[in-house]
C-alpha cells in the first residue's frame, strides 16, 4: 500500500504530466475504481470499459485536482459521473446472470474477481438488488458499503447535499430489503411443479393403497 | 489519503443494527406491528451488505488502461497540431486576402503609393543577403586575427555556462524534493 507522501508525490508528477507517476495511482487506483463501475454497469466488460475511461479523464483534468481534496474522492467522483451518464445514455446495459455462461461471469476466469469468500448465489442476489435501484440510489448504496464513504464525502462525490445522501440511502435500503423480504416469501412458497409433484405422489400412493 | 476498502465501522454498524432489530423483534408489540419491511429482511441486507468486499479488476488491467491513457494523450497531440495548423493556414489566407485587397485598394488611389511599397519591399528582402555577407566577410577575418578568436571562445564559453546553469536550476526543486522525502 503506498504512503500518503508517495500518493501526493505522484499527484503532483502526474499533474505535470509524468505518466510514470500516473501509472502508479492507476495501479493504486484500479481496484476501487474497477469494483464502482462494475457494481454500477453490472457486467464486467462495461466495467473495464468505463473504468479505463475513468483513468484517461484523470489524466486529462489532472490540472484541476484540488490537492486538498482527498485523491480518492476525486476519482471516485470521476468514476460516479461517468457511469451515471454511460448508464443514462443507454451503454451500461445490465446482463442478467441467466444470459450468460458460468465461466463468463467472471472476469478472464483465474484468479476470481470477488473475494473467494463471496459466493455466487450471495454475489448474483447483490447485483439483482443493485439492479433493481435507481442509477443515484445504487450509487449511494456502493460508495457507503463497497467504498466505505461517510455521508459527507459521498455528498462531495456526488455533488449533492448530506440530508440527500442519507434519504436515498433511506430509500435503497428499504426498497432492498422490501425485495429480500419478497423473496423470502416467494422461498417459502411451494413452487407449481412441486405442488404438482406433490398431488401425483399423493394420487400413487392412495391408488397402491387402495 | 491512500485507499481503505471498507472498514470496522460499517461492519462494526451492521452488528449494531442486528443487535438492535432483535431486540425489537423480541419486543411483542413491535413484533406485531405490520411493516413494509421487516426487521428480520433488514437484518438480512445489513448482513449481505456487510459481508461483500471490492472486486478485483481482470489481470493486467492498469497495463490496458495506461495503453488507453497514452493513446488518448497522442491523439489530443495531433488534434492541437491540427488546430495550429489550421489557425495558422486561415491566418495566412486571412493576411493574404487582406494584403491583396489593400493593395487594389491603394493601386486604385494612387499608382505611386504601390511602387513605394514595392521598393521597400524589395529593400527588406535584401537585408538577410547584407547580413549574411557580413558573416561571411567576418568568418574569413577571424582566423587571422587572434583577439577575434579568442573573443569568439569567450562567447561559445559564456553561451555553454549559460546553459549549463539553466539545466541545473530547472532540475533542483525535484532534486531537493526528494532529498527532503529522503
Amino acid at each position: 500500500m503506498a504512503s500518503v507522501d508517495d500518493e501526493r508525490l505522484w499527484v503532483l508528477r502526474a499533474q505535470q504530466g509524468d505518466q510514470e507517476a500516473f501509472a502508479n495511482l492507476v495501479e493504486a487506483y484500479q481496484r476501487p475504481v474497477y469494483s464502482l463501475a462494475y457494481r454500477m454497469l453490472g457486467n464486467p466488460s462495461d466495467a473495464e470499459d468505463a473504468a479505463q475511461e475513468v483513468f484517461v479523464r484523470a489524466f486529462t483534468h489532472m490540472e484541476s485536482y484540488d490537492a486538498t481534496r482527498k485523491f480518492s474522492s476525486w476519482i471516485l467522483s470521476i468514476a460516479s459521473h461517468y457511469c451515471i451518464d454511460r448508464l443514462r445514455r443507454g451503454h451500461g446495459r445490465q446482463v442478467s446472470l441467466d444470459d450468460m455462461e458460468p465461466d463468463r461471469w467472471l472476469p478472464d476466469t483465474a484468479p476470481a474477481p470477488e473475494s473467494e469468500a463471496m459466493d455466487r448465489d450471495r454475489e448474483e442476489q447483490i447485483r439483482r438488488l443493485l439492479a433493481l435501484l435507481p442509477e443515484q440510489h445504487r450509487l449511494v448504496i456502493i460508495l457507503r458499503y463497497w467504498h466505505d464513504l461517510s455521508y459527507e464525502e459521498i455528498a462531495q462525490v456526488t455533488s449533492t447535499t448530506e440530508s440527500a445522501v442519507k434519504s436515498r440511502l433511506h430509500r435503497a435500503r428499504e426498497a432492498m430489503a422490501e425485495a429480500l423480504a419478497a423473496d423470502r416469501e416467494a422461498a417459502a412458497l411451494p413452487r407449481a411443479e412441486d405442488q404438482v409433484l406433490a398431488e401425483r405422489n399423493r394420487s400413487h400412493a392412495l391408488y397402491r393403497a387402495i | 489519503m491512500p485507499y481503505i476498502g471498507p472498514s470496522e465501522t460499517v461492519q462494526e454498524s451492521a452488528r449494531r443494527t442486528r443487535r438492535l432489530y432483535g431486540r425489537s423483534t423480541s419486543v411483542r408489540p413491535v413484533s406485531a406491528e405490520s411493516l413494509g419491511v421487516t426487521a428480520e429482511s433488514a437484518a438480512e441486507l445489513d448482513t449481505l451488505l456487510a459481508s461483500v468486499t471490492l472486486v478485483d479488476p481482470p489481470p493486467s488491467f492498469a497495463i490496458r488502461a495506461m495503453a488507453r491513457v497514452e493513446q488518448s494523450r497522442r491523439r489530443m497531440r495531433a488534434l492541437r497540431i491540427i488546430r495550429i495548423g489550421l489557425a495558422l493556414v486561415v491566418l495566412a489566407a486571412g493576411l493574404a486576402a487582406g494584403t491583396g485587397m489593400l493593395v487594389t485598394a491603394l493601386r486604385s488611389a494612387d499608382p505611386q503609393i504601390v511602387n513605394g511599397l514595392a521598393r521597400i519591399l524589395s529593400q527588406l528582402a535584401a537585408i538577410p543577403g547584407a547580413v549574411l555577407l557580413a558573416i561571411r566577410v567576418i568568418v574569413r577575418t577571424l582566423p587571422g586575427h587572434p583577439t577575434a578568436l579568442l573573443a569568439a571562445w569567450a562567447a561559445v564559453a559564456i553561451l555553454v555556462g549559460g546553459l549549463w546553469i539553466k539545466a541545473l536550476a530547472a532540475a533542483q526543486p525535484d532534486g531537493l524534493r526528494i532529498r527532503q522525502r529522503a
